[in-house]
């Protein structure tokens, strides 16, 4: 019994341990069931991913391929050199970078594989890339929302903004794999290696990235961001900061450290949390808001480049550091290219011109007097004078009485001449004036002088009985020996300094004045005639003179306002003030060259004429007509085509005025010369392509926001309402507070004939050109007078001489700021595995960085510069 | 005697099966390794891919020789930009220097080990796999002269630390980091400029220099090729490497920057 018991025991036993070996089985099988689960799921992504990489990579190679093709670049002559013989049109719009998108109606292939940029409070992307270049209905308008099987979420923000494509490659399932690309261009955005502000302790001398209100924009995270990168010193010296750091930007010196292309992932995607938030830049703006992030880059590039190069014009000269003849080489080159100049001779004797003039505007005092440069055309010696503010003949009086005997006489003539002489201002000290050979003191500024002369009256009284001139004018005149109009005499204004060459700065002849009187007997002569003096529109430089006598009702005294109006007319070279502005500085914004005048004093050899006189001469007023900028190139005419001859048709540049082409010819941001791969070096870091920047980086370019109209009131300046004009005019549109620039041309918009009307390919969106951008800003500042003058007319504000400097001064300020086109681009891409219902199984994002500033040659490619997937 | 036939048989069906079997061992064997090879070197071509995919033009690319016991042997080191977290510690950096050549392994005398160290750039952090006071920032800052002192001291960085598969310490274990995989032999590292003289790439090594103008050492132990952001159109198009694990050679070509 007790055996049997102990057995049945044992048996209770044996259940408990096979029901532990049982669990124990299931545990080992369960867990061998989750391992093998595990790994199955794993090599299924690892099976998944191993063809989404190649995919990425591919889509990175498409793009290079795409930034290279849209460089245009000629085996001989590089960048821009090959349009395939597109028309002019398509060749205009190939030079810019302008994501393509719908407009109106026109559907404008512009750059298909670009993305238009983000703005706050966006609803619509107009354009998302499409590399593919198909699909075009689905890219253009898309709607900002969740992400589904049509679009992508490349950046990580949670809103969709990719187009997906089929990329054809499946894998041993039949899944389907998709992919999504943004491209973007970062010269769109603002760079934190290169802005800074514009009001720092010390600043370039001339106008530099630099400037761009990086400060202001990033606001509290600003000053460590600029420490970090100053390596410590947080310096205000910018000057020292621009030419050691953001103009050399992958080889700074000193203790610079800007930030590298490794910190660009925490500005491409926007995930909070995401594994990207590392880094110093990191470290700096972590309290930065997401929608301010985006719009930051470490790294841009634009090549100064141009848009026809030949030879060796491959890209602008760089006007700092170039000599007088290099200068004038380039102007030109410039001028025959846009067709300013009856032919190369007449452009010859504007470039000589201009050169001098820009001499003499940044030359301080009378360094250089004359500012003389010799010159030949053909066989001909010339020599061109620079202008500076000078005295100038304000009015003029002859007045003849015959003889009462003829000849032998004896003879009772009489006559009297006189010259008033007004002094605007700003004189260099240091010269010598002569009027009639004779040395005078020029009166005090702001105020003129009566020099006369006489023959035949005998005294100061009898000329005012005779005259009417008020004889307290005359008592406080001076007495000029020779100077008389008698037998074809010309009055000449000179100027000289020590040992130099004495130069005519201005002159009035008999037949200036009709004067024609020969002799004692000529009977021609028996009124006087007398030059206009108005002083409010600056007339007094130039030599237009009143062909009409007091009859007329125009009062004239010498010595007094002549109360013309404004509106009296004149002649027609007489409308338009041309008044002589001078920096006594290094020219220091691209903008300034719409100062230069493109005729000054001039030297045949025999014979010299006078800036005064040489305005009115037709080789030269024949190309700029009357016009608010007389002598000047001007980037807001009332005809796109003011300086062209007639019937001239645009063809390799744009229709817009040949002034805003300027920034194709010259810059004064000097390039990076540390990089050794290019020749010439040509990359500029910082500067903003106004063609895909946003609302909030345009607003951090350095505006002037003091603009001065003397004797009216000034105009308060809002930068918001300033870039409501630029993306207005570069989306074709009204904006915000701006003009409605639906059409260009339209007297609503622009109101310039003929303004990018040329054909419908030219009438799309974007700049051509970044000189462009000055014609908003005028019409901007142009709005904002006139709101603030009531009363004043946009004639009469045209005929102000302090106007054109007002109206450019927001230009000025960004001209050296800005492109058109662009060398870094960033790629957001997301690749996606679906099975055959459309599901999503799983999605892969990388992030690419693509620099084709090293593309010169054909067989060059863009230069990778960060591939990396989002873990 | 039916038993002794019967066991002779038995026998004899067992000699034949466990021949049988050896036959299929070794089979088996063979195939289990050659398997595990390809399975390495897939996975050992998915890195070298993905590090010339990753690598930076704004940093620079270096195909050098060193010395491994008085043999000279290639080394590519490639600066790579993005997301680097640490292998050894808690650092991330932006970047990183990955390097591949051979190294002795210290626990055999005859199997070399595929040296494959990531040094992260961070401006952070020294210990580990951090290389301490460079990141991308400074890089950016040092001369071509400072790249290559920096490029003799990654090169000589294998001596600095005991390379030991399989570990014996917890020392030797904290440094695996530095292996890619064992019995490696025959590195090659060669690179191309898309030139094709006779119709085929020509690929430049330590015994077919290049005439290019970078930094171009001599042949042999001193070769040197050195390309920079400096000059971002010379660089390679593509790099070959060819290598051999447990007797299979093996062949991987990268575009470079595309």
């Amino acid at each position: 019994m007790k055996h049997r018991r102990k057995y049945r025991n044992r048996r209770g036993s044996v259940l408990l341990m096979v029901v532990g070996l049982l669990t124990i089985l299931a545990m080992l099988g369960g867990t061998l069931l989750i391992i093998s689960h595990m790994d199955a799921k794993t090599s299924d992504a690892l099976s998944a991913k191993s063809q989404a990489d190649p995919i990425a990579e591919g889509i990175v190679s498409q793009v290079q391929a795409l930034l290279k093709e849209d460089l245009y670049i000629d085996a001989t002559n590089g960048p821009y050199g090959n349009y395939d013989g597109s028309t002019s049109q398509e060749n205009w719009r190939k030079f810019i970078d302008h994501p393509a998108y719908e407009s109106g109606g026109l559907e404008v292939e512009i750059d298909h594989w670009l993305a238009s940029g983000w703005y706050s409070g966006i609803t619509t992307w107009a354009h998302v890339s499409n590399i593919s270049g198909e699909n075009l209905n689905d890219v253009n308008n898309v709607t900002v929302g969740a992400p589904d099987n049509d679009y992508a979420d490349a950046d990580g923000d949670g809103d969709r903004d990719a187009r997906f494509f089929d990329t054809g490659v499946t894998n041993n399932e039949g899944e389907t794999y998709y992919a999504a690309v943004r491209v973007i261009d970062l010269a769109g955005l603002l760079c934190v290696n290169t802005g800074a502000q514009s009001d720092a302790a010390t600043m370039p001398d001339t106008t530099r990235p630099v400037s761009i209100e990086l400060s202001s924009f990033l606001s509290g995270c600003y000053s460590n961001l600029h420490d970090e990168r100053c390596g410590g010193t947080g310096t205000t010296d910018l000057e020292d900061f621009s030419e050691n750091a953001a103009e050399c930007l992958l080889a700074p010196s000193g203790d610079y450290l800007p930030f590298a292309i490794g910190d660009e992932m925490y500005l491409r995607w926007l995930t909070a949390d995401a594994p990207t938030e590392t880094g110093r830049l990191y470290d700096e703006i972590t309290s930065l808001a997401t929608d301010k992030r985006r719009q930051l880059t470490t790294f841009t590039c634009s090549r100064s480049l141009v848009r026809r190069p030949t030879g060796t014009f491959t890209e602008p000269l760089v006007l700092t550091g170039s000599t007088i003849n290099e200068i004038r080489d380039r102007v030109v080159y410039m001028l025959a290219q846009l067709s300013i100049g009856a032919d190369d001779n007449a452009r010859q004797h504007i470039a000589a011109a201009f050169v001098a003039n820009l001499w003499a505007y940044q030359s301080n005092g009378t360094t250089g007097f004359p500012w003389a440069f010799n010159y030949t055309v053909g066989a001909t010696s010339y020599t061109a004078y620079g202008v500076v503010p000078q005295p100038v003949i304000t009015e003029s009086y002859a007045r003849f009485v015959q003889s009462s005997q003829p000849d032998p006489g004896p003879h009772d003539h009489k006559w009297f001449a006189a010259i008033e002489i007004y002094n605007p201002g700003s004189l260099p000290a240091g010269l010598t004036y002569k009027l009639a050979d004779t040395v005078i003191s020029v009166p005090v500024s702001g105020q003129r002088n009566i020099y006369y002369d006489y023959e035949g009256y005998g005294n100061l009284a009898a000329i005012a009985a005779d005259t009417g001139i008020d004889q307290a004018t005359l008592n406080d005149g001076i007495r000029i020996n020779g100077l008389q109009f008698y037998e074809g005499k010309t009055v000449k204004l000179t100027c000289t300094k020590l040992a130099s060459p004495e130069i005519v700065i201005d002159e009035v002849s008999s037949a200036d004045l009709n004067h024609s009187a020969a002799s004692p007997t000529d009977s021609s002569e028996t009124d006087d005639i007398r030059r206009d003096d108005a002083t409010n529109r600056a007339r007094y430089n130039i030599a237009a003179y009143l062909h009409t006598d007091d009859s007329g009702g125009v009062q004239q005294e010498l010595g007094e306002s002549n109360n013309l109006t404004e509106s009296t007319t004149l002649s027609p070279d007489a409308d338009y003030s041309a008044p002589i502005i001078r920096k006594e500085g290094e020219i220091s914004d691209l903008g300034e060259l719409l100062h230069i005048y493109c005729a000054g004093h001039f030297s045949d050899g025999s014979d010299e004429i006078p800036f005064t006189k040489r305005l009115l001469n037709s080789s030269i007023s024949a190309i700029f007509d009357d016009n608010p900028a007389r002598g000047r190139l001007d980037p807001h005419p009332d005809d796109v085509a003011y300086d062209r001859p007639t019937g001239y048709t645009f063809t390799d540049y744009p229709d817009v005025p040949a002034a805003a082409m300027l920034s194709e010819f010259f810059t004064l941001v000097p390039p990076d010369g540390t990089r050794t791969d290019i020749t010439p070096d040509s990359r500029i870091y910082g500067r903003i392509n106004i063609n895909t920047a946003t609302e909030d980086v345009l607003e951090r370019l350095p505006f002037e926001t003091n603009i001065t109209l003397s004797g009216y009131t000034n105009p308060v300046i809002t930068v918001s309402d300033v870039v409501d004009y630029i993306i207005a005019y570069r989306d074709m549109t009204q904006h915000g507070t701006s003009r409605n620039y639906a059409s260009r041309s339209d007297p609503a918009g622009a109101d310039i004939t003929n303004l990018r009307s040329n054909d419908p390919n030219s009438n799309i969106d974007g700049f051509l050109t970044a000189g462009e951008v000055a014609i908003p800003l005028a019409d901007y500042v142009t709005d904002r007078i006139l709101a603030a003058n009531g009363g004043l007319t946009l004639d009469d504000l045209k005929k102000l001489a302090p106007y054109l400097e007002a109206r450019d001064a927001l230009y000025r300020s960004i001209s050296n700021l800005i492109t058109v086109n662009s060398d870094v681009y960033a790629a957001n891409i997301v690749v996606q595995l679906r099975d055959s219902d459309g599901n999503t199984r799983y999605t892969w994002n990388y992030i690419a960085v693509l620099d084709r500033s090293n593309c010169d040659d054909t067989g060059d490619q863009p230069a990778v510069l960060l591939f990396s997937e989002i873990k | 005697m039916e038993l002794l036939v019967s066991i002779a048989i038995l026998v004899i069906m067992i000699l034949g099966f466990s021949r049988v079997l050896s036959q299929s061992q070794r089979v088996t064997s063979t195939a289990t390794a050659a398997m595990r090879s390809n399975a390495s070197a897939a996975a050992i071509v998915d890195v070298i891919r993905n590090d010339i995919r990753m690598a930076t033009q704004n940093g620079f690319l270096c195909i050098a020789t060193k010395d491994l016991a008085g043999t000279p042997v290639p080394v590519l080191i490639v600066t790579k930009a993005g997301v680097s977290p640490s292998k050894t510690g808690s650092d991330v950096g932006t970047g990183s220097f990955v390097c591949l050549s051979l190294a002795a392994n210290s626990a055999t005398s005859t199997n070399d080990i595929l040296w494959h160290p990531e040094w992260i750039l961070a401006s952070s952090g020294s210990a580990g796999d951090v290389w301490s006071g460079v990141d991308l920032a400074t890089l950016q800052t040092y001369s071509l002269a400072d790249i290559e002192h920096l490029v003799d001291d990654i090169v000589d960085e294998d001596q600095s630390v005991t390379l030991s598969v399989p570990a014996s310490s917890l020392a030797e274990l904290g440094n695996l980091w530095h292996v890619l995989t064992t019995d490696c032999s025959d590195l090659t590292i060669e690179w191309t400029d898309g030139d094709a003289p006779s119709g085929n790439l020509e690929w430049y090594h330590k015994d077919n220099v290049s005439g290019e103008p970078f930094e171009n050492g001599t042949s042999g132990s001193t070769y040197r090729a050195l390309w920079t952001k400096d000059d971002q159109t010379n660089w390679p198009k593509a790099i070959k490497i060819n290598f051999e694990i447990d007797g299979l050679e093996y062949e991987v070509i990268c575009p470079v920057g595309q």
